[in-house]
Parts: C-alpha cells; sequence; structure tokens
C-alpha cells in the first residue's frame, strides 16, 4: 500500500509550517505563502471596517512590489546565493518559491525577511505600472484564462472577486497608488496570515530552529477573510473562439459546499465528486472514447473539481472545432448515465486513476508543496487523502453524482 | 545517488537505465529518430497518436486506458519533437511501480505490444488525420512559435531543412492512409535509432535482463547510427516584420553561435554567456529591458545548442521597439567588451549549477539532456557540467561572445 511522504506540521510564533523531507533530492523547494489572492478584490469582509473593495489587481501588484522591493533587491540576493524566486498569485493566495540546492538557512532566512518589511512609494508604484500593463497584454493572448474568469463572472456574478482577471484590468489598475498597497500589506502581509512549506533532504529540527529565529517579534493578529462567495447561477457555459477553426470550450456547475464535520468528511465529499467525473467524463468514459473517435478535440479534455473556503464548482474544458456538438455530447452522457448502472470495474479503474494522480504529486516538490497549501487552507492534511480514498464505495460515489452533478 | 544513466546496445535499442530510490513512480520513455524529411514528417508525425489506438492483443484505446488504470492509474503519452535535423517519435509511461526490483510485467506487455505490433487501420488513421489538422492549427496560430521559426528561415541564406516542421504539413496529410502508414511504422522500427530510458525504484540488472526478453525486433543493421547536425552559420544582419491583431509586438532575435554547438569544448562558456545576457531572472536583458526600461513583461534568451543558435525573445510595446533592440545589442556588446563584474559571473555560474542540481531531481528533464547529447553526438552528464561551470574564467565568457556575428530579426505586430 502506498504511504506517500511523511508530513510534518508546526505552528511556529504564529506561522503554519510544513516539512516534508525528501531523501536523495537536490531540490531545496521553499514555499511562503500569503493568504491573499484575487478573489480578496470587491469581496465582503467578516469586519465593518474592512469593507471598501480592494481594487481588481491588487495581490497580484503587491506580489509585484515585494519581488522589486527597494530595501531588499531580493532577485540579486537570491541570485548571488545561486538560487532562484519566483512568485505568483492566483485567487486564492500569494505565494513566493524559493528553489535552491545550496545555503538553506540562508535562503528561509531571506524569505521571512522579505514579506515582513516593504518601503513603498508612488514612484515605484507608477513604474510598476507600466509592467503591468505589458502583462495585462500578454495575458489576453491566453483565450482559455479568458475563458476562465468568464465563467468565474458568470457563475459568481460580475461584481464578485472572480469577475475580472487576477492581474486586474488597465482601469483597477490606474486606480492603485502607494496608499492602497501600503495598507494591504499591513493587513494581508503578517505572519499568522502565512504558510511557509518546505521540501527536500532536511532534517526538521534544523529548519523548526532557523524558522523560530526568524518569526519571533511577530505580533498575532485576528484572521480576517472574505465571506465565501454565493453562486448566482447553477450552470454556465463559455465559448472563446482561439483561431478560425477552433474554440476553448467551458461548461462549470457551482457545488454546493455541505457543512464540514471533519477533514476526512470534507476530502470524502471531494473525492465523491472527483470520481464521480472520471466515470462520467474520464478517460475510459463512453463520452470521452466517442468524441475522440468522432475527431471532436485533438488533445486531452480537463475535467476538474475546484475547491476552496470560497467556491465549490465542477468544469469540464476542451479545445475543439465543434462546440455545439460537444455540447450535446456532454448532455447525452449526463442522459445515458442516468439510464445504465455504472459497474465495478468502472468504479475501481476511475479511483484507481485518481488515486495514481495523487501519486504523481509526492514526485514533484512544486505539486506537493501547493497540495499541502491548497488542503490545509481548508483546514485538511494533505497525508490523508489516499486512505479516504480507499474507503470511498461505489454507492457513495454514485449518490454524490446525482446530488450534486446530474441535477 | 547516482545520476547517470547505464547504456546497454541490445540490437537496435539503446537502453538507459537509472535505478533511483527517490522517486515514487517510475518513468519509461521511449525516442524514435528519424532524419526530418518533408516527404514523411506528416506521416511520422501521425504515428505516434496512431499507437494508443490499439495492438494486437489490447484491441483499442479504452482497454488499454482501462489495463493502465488499473495499475494504479499508469499515464501513457505520445508526442512529436524536433532536436537539431531530427524528427523524434515520443511515448512515455508513468506507473507506480509496486515491485522494485524489476518492472510489472503487465505494464511491459503493454508497451511492447503497442510498439511492435500496432493496429493501424482504416479507421485510427482516418480520426488521427483529422485530429491531426488540428494539431497542425494549434502550431500555426501560436505567435511564438510563428516568429520564432521565421526568425530563423531569414539567417539562412540557404534554407536547411530545419524549417520542416514537426508536426508535419496540413497539405500532406491525405497522402497518407493505412497501407503507407504501416510500411512506415515498419521502416521506422527497422531503421530507426531507438532509444529507451527507464528511471525509478528497481534493479538495474534484473531490469535489463526483463527488457532484453521483451524487446527483440528484427532490425536493418545499416542505418542507425546519429550523424550530427551541422550548425547553422551564418553572417546575415536582417529585419523583417509582419502585421498582426496583437496590440503588442512578439520581437524574435536570432543569432548564429558561429559553429559552437552541444560538443564543442566551448559549449559551457556559451551556456554561461546565455544566462548572463538573458536566461534568468537576474540576467543582463530582463533587469535592463524589464525592470529599467519597463518596456516588456519578460524577456529571454534560448540557446540552441543542437543547431548552434540563440534566441532572444520578448512581447513589447510596439513604441519601444527601437529602444528595446539598441538595448539588447548594447548588452551583447557589453559582454563582448568583458563589461561585467567578478560577482556578476560567479552569481550566474551559481544559478547554473543550481538548475544543473535541480534537473538531476527531474526524470524528464535527464532524459531531454540525454537526447541533446545523443543527436550533437557527445552525451554528457549534469555532473560533467557542474565540473566545467566551476572552472569559467571571465576570459572565456569574453572570448565566446565573439562568436556572434550574424542576426535576424523578426517582429509580429504593428511596427
Amino acid at each position: 500500500m502506498f504511504t506517500g511522504s511523511f508530513i510534518e506540521k508546526k505552528k511556529i510564533n504564529g506561522l503554519d509550517t510544513y516539512l516534508v523531507n525528501k531523501t536523495g533530492f537536490h531540490e531545496n523547494y521553499i514555499l511562503l505563502s500569503i493568504d491573499f489572492g484575487g478573489m480578496d478584490s470587491h469581496s465582503i469582509y467578516h469586519e465593518k471596517e474592512c469593507n471598501g473593495k480592494i481594487p481588481y489587481g491588487t495581490a497580484h501588484f503587491l506580489e509585484h512590489l515585494i519581488i522589486q522591493n527597494n530595501q531588499f533587491d531580493a532577485l540579486h540576493r537570491f541570485g548571488e546565493m545561486g538560487s532562484s524566486i519566483n512568485a505568483s498569485t492566483n485567487y486564492e493566495y500569494t505565494s513566493f518559491v524559493i528553489s535552491c540546492t545550496e545555503q538553506l538557512e540562508l535562503n528561509i532566512q531571506m524569505i521571512l525577511k522579505l514579506v515582513q518589511s516593504i518601503s513603498i512609494t508612488n514612484d515605484i508604484v507608477e513604474k510598476e505600472k507600466k509592467i503591468i500593463k505589458q502583462e495585462i497584454l500578454h495575458s489576453q493572448s491566453n483565450k482559455k484564462a479568458k475563458c476562465f474568469t468568464n465563467l468565474l463572472s458568470d457563475l459568481y456574478g460580475d461584481e464578485s472577486g472572480g469577475a475580472q482577471p487576477i492581474v486586474g484590468n488597465f482601469a483597477s489598475i490606474d486606480s492603485m497608488d502607494a496608499n492602497i498597497m501600503e495598507r494591504c500589506f499591513q493587513k494581508f502581509y503578517s505572519i499568522e496570515n502565512m504558510k511557509l512549506i518546505i521540501i527536500g533532504d532536511i532534517i526538521p529540527e534544523e529548519i523548526y530552529s532557523i524558522i523560530g529565529d526568524e518569526v519571533t517579534g511577530s505580533t498575532l493578529k485576528e484572521k480576517n477573510r472574505y465571506l465565501p462567495l454565493l453562486p448566482v447561477k447553477r450552470e454556465s457555459l463559455k465559448i472563446e473562439p482561439i483561431n478560425t477553426n477552433q474554440s476553448v470550450l467551458l461548461l462549470g456547475s457551482t457545488i454546493a459546499n455541505e457543512s464540514v464535520t471533519s477533514s476526512d468528511t470534507d476530502i470524502q465529499n471531494e473525492f465523491m465528486i472527483r470520481i464521480g467525473l472520471e466515470i462520467l467524463f474520464g478517460r475510459t468514459s463512453d463520452f470521452q472514447q466517442k468524441i475522440y473517435s468522432h475527431s471532436l478535440v485533438d488533445r486531452d479534455i480537463d475535467v476538474k473539481y475546484e475547491i476552496s473556503n470560497s467556491y465549490s464548482f465542477a468544469f469540464l474544458s476542451a479545445i475543439t472545432s465543434k462546440p455545439c456538438v460537444l455540447m450535446e455530447e456532454i448532455r447525452l452522457a449526463k442522459n445515458k448515465i442516468q439510464a445504465r448502472s455504472i459497474d465495478d470495474y468502472e468504479f475501481l479503474i476511475s479511483k484507481r486513476r485518481i488515486i495514481g494522480m495523487i501519486i504523481d504529486v509526492y514526485d514533484n516538490p512544486t505539486k506537493l508543496a501547493n497540495s499541502i497549501l491548497h488542503y490545509s487552507t481548508r483546514g485538511m492534511n494533505f497525508c490523508d487523502v489516499i486512505k479516504v480514498i480507499n474507503k470511498i464505495t461505489k454507492k457513495e460515489v454514485i449518490d454524490a453524482l446525482y446530488s450534486h452533478i446530474l441535477i | 545517488m547516482r545520476s547517470e544513466f547505464l547504456t546497454k546496445n541490445f540490437r537496435n535499442i539503446n537502453f538507459h537505465l537509472l535505478p533511483s530510490k527517490k522517486y515514487f513512480q517510475t518513468t519509461i520513455a521511449v525516442r524514435m529518430y528519424l532524419d526530418l524529411d518533408e516527404k514523411v514528417a506528416t506521416g511520422a508525425a501521425l504515428l505516434p497518436y496512431i499507437l494508443l489506438h490499439g495492438s494486437e492483443q489490447f484491441r483499442n484505446n479504452l482497454i488499454i486506458q482501462s489495463k493502465l488504470d488499473v495499475e494504479y492509474g499508469a499515464k501513457i503519452g505520445v508526442s512529436i519533437d524536433k532536436k537539431g535535423n531530427k524528427q523524434v517519435l515520443c511515448l512515455s509511461l508513468k506507473f507506480y511501480n509496486q515491485n522494485h526490483k524489476i518492472i510489472n510485467p503487465e505494464i511491459l506487455n503493454i508497451l511492447h505490444d503497442l510498439l511492435t505490433k500496432p493496429l493501424i487501420t482504416k479507421k485510427s488513421v482516418e480520426i488521427e488525420k483529422k485530429l491531426h489538422v488540428s494539431r497542425i492549427h494549434n502550431e500555426i496560430f501560436n505567435a511564438y512559435n510563428y516568429s520564432y521559426k521565421k526568425s530563423l528561415l531569414y539567417l539562412q541564406s540557404k534554407p536547411q531543412n530545419l524549417y520542416i516542421d514537426q508536426i508535419g504539413s496540413i497539405h500532406e496529410i491525405e497522402e497518407w492512409n493505412e497501407t503507407n502508414l504501416a510500411s512506415l511504422y515498419q521502416k521506422i522500427l527497422q531503421t530507426s535509432s531507438i532509444h529507451m530510458y527507464v528511471i525509478g525504484d528497481f534493479n538495474e540488472e534484473n531490469v535489463l535482463e526483463q527488457l532484453c526478453g521483451y524487446f527483440q525486433i528484427e532490425t536493418d543493421a545499416t542505418g542507425q547510427t546519429i550523424i550530427p547536425p551541422c550548425p547553422v552559420q551564418s553572417n546575415i544582419k536582417t529585419y523583417n516584420s509582419e502585421k498582426y491583431q496583437f496590440k503588442h509586438s512578439i520581437m524574435t532575435t536570432c543569432l548564429s553561435t558561429g559553429g559552437i554547438t552541444f560538443k564543442n569544448k566551448d559549449y559551457p562558456a556559451l551556456v554561461v554567456f546565455n544566462r548572463l545576457l538573458g536566461g534568468s531572472a537576474h540576467s543582463r536583458l530582463f533587469m535592463n529591458v524589464r525592470n529599467d526600461l519597463n518596456a516588456a513583461y519578460s524577456i529571454i534568451s534560448i540557446l540552441d545548442a543542437i543547431n548552434g543558435l540563440l534566441f532572444i525573445q520578448t512581447a513589447i510595446d510596439p513604441a519601444s521597439e527601437g529602444m528595446v533592440l539598441r538595448k539588447i545589442f548594447d548588452e551583447i556588446k557589453s559582454i563582448k567588451e568583458g563589461a561585467f563584474t567578478k560577482k556578476e559571473l560567479e552569481a550566474t555560474i551559481k544559478t547554473l549549477i543550481n538548475s544543473y542540481k535541480l534537473s538531476q531531481d527531474s526524470p524528464i528533464s535527464l532524459i531531454d539532456f540525454h537526447q541533446n547529447g545523443i543527436v550533437s553526438g557527445q552525451v554528457r552528464s549534469m555532473d560533467e557540467m557542474i565540473d566545467y561551470m566551476d572552472r569559467i574564467k571571465p576570459q572565456d565568457i569574453q572570448d565566446v561572445a565573439q562568436v556572434l556575428q550574424g542576426y535576424s530579426i523578426y517582429t509580429l505586430g504593428e511596427r
């Protein structure tokens, strides 16, 4: 039975820390995430005084400023050690990633320093606006990303945090100034709003000691997160032409978040749906075999279940020359499965395929760190995932399909 | 932990094995090399995809995928690649190998049957021909690839076969049917150089014996040597542009490295030069064009050391094109004149050593780097490259920079 790597969790002076020892790996992979993402823009907060809306693209803009931090000059300082630094922002959080093979202690110290102080002036903000506008132009040619944003906007409303690209738009970028950035930095960049994940051939005790020395002075504050998004639609279809012959097709359905009872139950609920989606639309499904044999798509179809503390939706995406025919096949696939019984073999292979995807995560530090982050943000332990999947029964999957997908 | 492959030749298959306990999964990658040739490129590009339609024992894709799923979601993938003047047919498998001594026989059985006894039927060929039109369209409509190819085309006074797309041509698709594709595949099996990589937690001797037992392909021993391509050498200096609907311009500058390729003694210095110029986020171009001029979101230089080429690619505001071009050539000139600090060079070398070490953790990177050696005529290891990095002197970088002479600039977008 596959057991994976042990994930050690500890809170050090308010900082949630996760360590994974990967014997034999050269790479030390450090991921520091801040609970501040695209979804924080235009969202409603629990605290009354924070109801002022944050412009679209703020988390991403601040991520740029942190990297450009004049007090620190991160690119050069990490570069001098031979390490590479990268940063990204998604709808939920901002991540800073260090990949190094030497001087792990110094790398940890520097990444923690990088996110704890900053000096922001209007000149710096104006300078960065030019680069970010280039990035917006660059990202506009990504039709799949554009389609995804349109889908979120449709499902959760055009005033929600997901209604605009994570990078923002020209108008929101123009509205930014040093004051907004400074306020967001003070609000979100606090130790208790961060998670640190380190993966490599490491000795955990040594790492804890380094982190403890670096974050001793932090003042503990309460976390302050936005309320979950309320869907305005149950289902949405988006089609975006990518050239004269082909289009991106995205079909999304919101899924009601059931009340949480325990971490295992949450994992179970997620994977009952994911296994169900594999049976319905996965690589061995009648649906996928048919659309390939009719040359409707030329590459893999993505069937995903996106779930976070603020949203929960399943979607299917494909690049196709015949979006209307593909839509009809999706509808037929849903109808057909209701007219027949799901056999034990298709349940078994779909479940094992999902287990295979989880095993794959353990060999890749980037995927592993992101999975640990994703599940811990939802209050779950990634280590438990395979154990829980193994216990899922066919009946549970069928019930989940009928409750959430075939309605 | 070892990071070099053990290589054994058995008939026309070259097995490259790397046992390692650090991975939970095992990777098997098959690479078949054939000369880039317009007459067969489209047919050869169709073949890897047709292989997934079934074989004598596993009659269709559903059976293949279901059998692989039973083995904890083993994943099979195919693609078509280009390395130097070779078209490369690629098939890869990734799976959780519960038996840590030998490869799961069920997996090898599937691989063997797909590779040696494919069912190339009228139906599978017709399906793949339709899908291949879309694949070719995706290539054609990729503006970055297009700009890259056009910059190379204008650098050559007499186009070599490098311009041939590995994916083939839409105009050639109708020439192919189940009969000529089956003949082509048999010819490839018998005459092309085939390489099979296995990386994972297994016993080397046992697996070698297992592989030799499975793969006994009757071959024509005469045609299996890979002859390295001649590097592109050019003194042409040219600028070309084309209008497109973008709001920004994609600008690619292609330079000849004066004949220095992967197997050349100056290759390690050329790698450092490229990294210093534009190969990382703290390179000269990234810092100056992005961070100082604020003219681009990203700019990168990429070395194609098999063909002796260096590409610089960026997406910019059309109004800043002249300024960015001046900056690119100023930075090249500055390195040629030795205007870089010891600290700058040390940091560049450290980041390179870091990336070679990181690549040793990635089966795909190890295979790709080994393939570069196969096609170039000299296999290098990551450890060897790290040793070279430690010995590089500033003068080596200055010397190697002098070889850049010819260039071709190609801009796609409004000027």
